[in-house]
């Protein structure tokens, strides 16, 4: 098991309300099982607040960055102590 | 002519004359409205002789076709001149309520000719026209100029676009300027209308533009703007505006930092989209008829500089006016930045890269302070960066200098000029080529020099894609870029002239049913993205005819130079191999650059084949 961190880029930090979580997993694939739990319905929520009720997922709408490198979206590379996690979100604008 | 007035306006300022002429219905149906349509009357109005500040430079300004109607986010309006700035064809388009109105108030567009002996401002209203002194306005800010006018005309509901004082000073990025920080910007449209002596525009409009069937259009419009309102992308737009992008943009490592030479600065979220919502947002504004409502109304009350209520900065904005230069900045000091160029009226992209290599040149002891007046351009030096920005604005001191861009600097100083960040003389805009490969193919190819609004390259490399156009994610430093440049710079094209805002995914069927139900026609998607394809040939095309060629099309050295460090990870894009694709693709010439003859025909554009000698 691997003590990680995420940082949540961007709007995510606004409409998620949290920067950073701390999370013990031991894969990439733990680690969205994570976020989609602990923080899914807080974005559900927003986006029903905005009149939107389809389901959407937080994990699938980022792009990530494993130690500030980006990754694809393997489902099961291993994660150790330390790592950090980025999640940015897919749109793009400005 | 359903979906237009049929006329457009043609002011002589030379000998104040005001004449309503037939739009010609050819042009229309080919090139759309706004900068394409806006680029086709250029293209017979000007040659390489021209002179961009000379009363013989046509100043464009053009509605986009569904300006004005209730579709949603479909607010921008454009215009196309001879640029000042970089000597050849140049264009711009911006969203917020004039183009509605100038819709609205009866006009297809306006041609500004010739040069007006004495300050003017043009007043439209419900189809009547007036040439106004606008001596007592010369000078003013472009808050006070429109402030002004308003009360002149005793109606809040005109809207204006003008210049300010850099226009007036013929600084050659001068914009124009409407609502609160709404620009025309880039090419320096507003040093055009500064030369011909025009303040500014004023139109008001409550005419009911004729539609083949607007009940129809209503219905398809209502569909449209749910599509809008629930659009993914629409909702990170409301949430964090174009400026929260600044904490991607410094994962990616997309905001180029002390001019191209280092990874995005860290420091920059304390004045990102997200900062601004967290500490300082108290609403939002939107454009006409939008409702994504994607800018931020902030309150600032503490600080250098205090705000009661102002609008808050772009994404190009908040990199080029702080990394560019290495500033380590705080909210009230971007803000009032912001507030300086859009009060003076000059772009903020160009100004701030162009400091940006001021400051470059400054660290590597090309130049000192006998060249700069004395400013001590070192990275991060925040108080020379707030004057060397005012100096642009008034076109005075060293900042003369630096407003006539990076090119001419490289020039001046005896540097190499890929050096220079620009292509074509205009600055590359804060999208770094080194963090997404297709923005590369992007800037070196966009007909009016750099730009980043030509295409959906890093958006759709951003993860996002394209699914009605078939463009989907893929890796953004991945070199295979030449097939989703070349589609996705005719469809922005395409939705420039009809004046769609990127931020709105419309399904393509409701932007068919808008057009066809406002205009009558029966057209399709096809022959939409052949109009696409054919807006660009034919800005390429004036391009070429203004002295454009293949040895343009070239990306500055300086970003081939890989960073290691940060979001970059080294990599540098493949225009090698990139540029013959698409190349290729476009079917033009490699050494002339020129489309060749047999596309421009088979885009129905024999007359530009021949004007430019297509072969």
């Amino acid at each position: 098991m691997a003590r990680i961190t995420i940082n949540f880029i961007g709007p995510w930090r606004l409409v998620l309300g949290v920067r950073t979580a701390t999370a013990e997993v031991h894969t990439i694939d733990e680690a969205r099982t994570y976020v989609e739990t602990h923080y899914g319905p807080v974005y559900q929520k927003r986006l029903k607040a905005r009149g939107i009720v389809k389901k959407q997922s937080i994990w699938d709408n980022s792009n990530i960055l494993l130690n500030g490198r980006t990754i694809k979206q393997v489902e099961e590379t291993a994660l150790k102590d330390g790592d950090t996690l980025d999640l940015l979100l897919i749109v793009a604008g400005g | 002519m359903n979906g237009y007035w049929g006329k457009i306006l043609i002011a002589d300022l030379s000998t104040g004359t005001l004449i309503d002429e037939p739009l010609n219905e050819r042009y229309a149906r080919d090139f759309l409205g706004s900068t394409g349509l806006a680029a086709r009357y250029l293209f017979d109005m000007v040659d390489e002789k021209t002179d961009p500040l000379g009363p013989d430079n046509p100043l464009i300004l053009m509605p986009g076709l569904l300006n004005g109607t209730s579709g949603p986010s479909v607010s921008r309006w454009g215009g196309a001149t001879k640029s000042p700035y970089t000597g050849h064809y140049g264009d711009a388009n911006a969203g917020a309520f004039f183009g509605a109105e100038l819709k609205n108030a009866g006009y297809d567009g306006i041609i500004l000719k010739g040069q007006s002996p004495k300050p003017v401002y043009l007043y439209i209203k419900n189809g009547a026209v007036q040439l106004k002194d606008a001596g007592s306005l010369w000078g003013t800010d472009t808050y006070k100029t429109q402030e002004e006018i308003k009360k002149e005309c005793k109606d809040k509901r005109t809207q204006i676009a003008c210049i300010g004082p850099a226009s007036e000073n013929l600084v050659p990025c001068g914009n124009i300027m409407s609502e609160w920080g709404h620009s025309l910007g880039r090419a320096g449209l507003g040093c055009v209308m500064g030369s011909k002596k025009v303040k500014a525009i004023a139109v008001r409009g409550q005419m009911k533009l004729p539609m083949q069937d607007p009940e129809r259009f209503r219905e398809v419009a209502r569909k449209a703007t749910k599509e809008v309102r629930e659009g993914f992308l629409s909702q990170w737009m409301h949430e964090g505006g174009t400026a929260s992008w600044v904490d991607s943009a410094i994962s990616y490592g997309d905001g180029p930092t002390r001019y191209y030479t280092a990874p995005t600065m860290p420091e920059a979220t304390k004045i990102s989209g997200v900062t601004m919502a967290e500490e300082y947002e108290t609403g939002h504004t939107g454009c006409f008829g939008c409702p994504i409502r994607c800018r931020k109304v902030l309150q600032i009350k503490e600080g250098t500089y205090t705000y009661e209520s102002v609008e808050g900065p772009e994404y190009e904005t908040v990199i080029a006016l702080g990394a560019m230069m290495g500033l380590d900045l705080d909210m009230p000091t971007i803000v009032y930045l912001n507030e300086l160029c859009n009060g003076y009226g000059f772009d903020t992209i160009s100004s701030g890269a162009s400091a940006g290599y001021a400051f470059y040149l400054y660290e590597l002891g090309v130049i000192s302070d006998k060249d700069t007046g004395g400013l001590k351009l070192t990275w991060g030096n925040i108080d020379a960066a707030v004057e060397l920005i005012r100096q642009i604005g008034t076109n005075e001191g060293f900042g003369a200098i630096v407003a006539e861009g990076t090119r001419r600097m490289a020039e001046r100083y005896g540097r190499p000029i890929g050096e220079a960040v620009q292509t074509k003389g205009l600055e590359i805009p804060m999208h770094d080529p080194r963090a997404y490969h297709s923005m590369g193919l992007v800037y070196a190819t966009a007909p009016r020099g750099a730009d980043h609004n030509k295409s959906d390259g890093y958006q759709v490399d951003s993860g996002v894609g394209h699914p009605d156009l078939g463009l989907n994610a893929d890796d953004r430093w991945g070199d295979e870029k030449a097939a989703m440049v070349e589609k996705s710079q005719n469809f922005r094209a395409l939705t420039d002239s009809l004046g769609i805002c990127h931020f709105a995914f419309i399904p393509f069927d409701l932007v068919l049913g808008m057009i066809n139900s406002s205009t009558g026609w029966n057209t399709d998607m096809d022959q939409l993205m052949t109009a696409g394809e054919r807006i660009f040939q034919l800005q390429r095309a004036l391009s070429c005819k203004l002295g454009i060629t293949s040895q343009d099309d070239v990306l500055p050295e300086l970003v081939m130079r890989p960073i290691p460090e940060g979001g970059q990870e080294g990599h540098v894009p493949n225009m090698a191999k990139m540029l013959p694709e698409y190349y290729a693709l476009r079917d033009w010439d490699s050494t002339t650059g020129k489309p060749s003859k047999k596309r421009l025909e088979s885009l129905g554009m024999p007359e530009i084949a021949a004007s430019i000698g297509a072969k």
